[in-house]
């Protein structure tokens, strides 16, 4: 078991690591609302006109769009592919079932 | 007679296309080198033609030349794009800076990632563990454009960071084009890569290992750097091809966040495919990180890391 104080310490590493993972995503989520157009902190004032603007916007719509109907092909795809070669090895067509279960993740 | 020739038809047509698929499927049961190929040769067929072909043109590319009129590509033996590529000191020093902020994102990401990984592997309930597992994989799903924005607020004039320190009394620093904010910006974009490995490789050592160390006298530190350390290398190893590889690649972030001097491969890569128009050498100059990682690859595997992958 680990000392008191090196569990602390672990304890507040762990705890800049998450605010340095999540301070700038919950940042770019406060700037969507920022009134002003300067990336100034702190925000002075807060609106929604962003929002209204890229919804009524034909240009976003469209790339919005496009980006869904990649993103689907894309992982249809994927699925299919991936899934056929990740079926393969795992119903032991070649390999012995000693080696199977060796490199099986389930195994240690 | 007349009127039961119908059914009969019927009644075929109905065990025709069952009776075949038994047959395939009985088929393909009996031969399974078959079931195999049958399985395994669209996804290859995909690899061969989307990234292994694709490869080999690079590499083909990479020894033609342009006319310098025309600028159209043409088909002569050439090594000019590498020789100029490693005699022009630009050149080199771009591929330096390259593999140094490689070499430094990588470090900084595996100090920082491995009490993470240790307090999820080892220290953690396993609630905790769950939910900083969760943790690390939310900022992956995240928009890569969105996180390097939300760092060119953060380190903007008058930004948050500024703004910060202004409080602290500690002056302003203003990182914002600078390489490094490019640095900052790369390892908190990689470090998730670098967390899990690790973890993986802290979560599979038996606690019976470090308890032996222990019971023989070794104080904490000496076990970490005798035993824990040796035993996590290969998952830090593992991590490390990711934080290198993607350093190495990246193009965005230097033009978004980055400064005047902070050109790297990638920039000069997409320079001579957009601008230049010069696809001949932005292929040689591709060659050099695949060069890189090559090498890199055989380190890692001496290290162990593709046992952990």
């Amino acid at each position: 078991m680990e000392p008191k104080a090196l569990r602390v310490a672990l304890r507040i590493w762990v705890a800049l690591v998450l605010a340095f993972l999540f301070i700038p995503i919950v940042l770019i989520v406060l700037y969507a609302f920022n009134q002003s157009t300067i990336e100034s902190w702190p925000i002075s004032h807060f609106t929604l006109h962003w929002f209204s603007l890229a919804w009524h916007d034909p240009e976003v719509r469209a790339a919005f769009w496009l980006s869904v109907r990649v993103g689907l092909f894309a992982t249809a795809l994927a699925l299919l592919l991936g899934s056929a070669i990740a079926y393969a090895p795992s119903r032991c067509c070649w390999c012995s079932r000693s080696r199977c279960r060796a490199s099986s993740p389930g195994s240690r | 007679m007349t009127p039961a020739a119908p059914e009969v038809s019927q009644k075929k047509k109905e065990v025709t296309p069952n009776g075949g698929w038994l047959r395939v499927s009985a088929a393909l049961w009996r031969r399974p080198w078959a079931r195999a190929a049958l399985l395994l040769t669209p996804p290859l067929a995909w690899f061969a033609v989307f990234y292994i072909a694709p490869l080999i043109v690079l590499l083909v590319t990479a020894f033609w030349q342009i006319n310098p009129f025309t600028t159209n590509i043409e088909h002569v033996w050439t090594l000019n794009n590498l020789s100029t590529i490693l005699t022009t000191p630009a050149y080199l020093r771009i591929i330096g800076r390259t593999v140094g902020m490689a070499a430094a994102v990588t470090v900084v990401d595996a100090v920082v990632a491995f009490p993470f990984a240790y307090y999820m592997a080892r220290v953690a309930s396993p609630r905790t563990r769950t939910a900083l597992f969760v943790a690390i994989l939310l900022p992956l799903w995240a928009s890569y454009l969105a996180k390097v924005y939300s760092w060119l607020v953060i380190f903007t004039h008058q930004g948050i960071l500024d703004w910060t320190l202004g409080k602290l009394g500690l002056g302003q620093v203003h990182l914002i084009y600078t390489n490094w904010a490019v640095f900052t910006v790369f390892c908190y974009l990689w470090l998730p890569y670098m967390i899990i490995p690790v973890y993986a490789a802290l979560e599979r050592i038996p606690a019976s290992q470090l308890e032996a160390s222990q019971d023989l006298g070794a104080r904490t530190w000496r076990t970490t750097r005798r035993v824990l350390l040796p035993l996590a290398l290969p998952g830090i190893a593992a991590g490390s091809i990711f934080t290198f590889s993607l350093t190495l690649g990246d193009y965005i972030t230097p033009i978004l966040v980055g400064g005047t001097s902070a050109t790297f491969i990638g920039n000069i890569i997409y320079t001579n495919v957009g601008i230049a128009n010069n696809v001949p050498f932005a292929a040689a100059m591709a060659l050099i990180p695949i060069a890189i990682m090559a090498v890199y690859l055989l380190g890692a595997r001496a290290l162990g890391a593709f046992e952990e992958i």
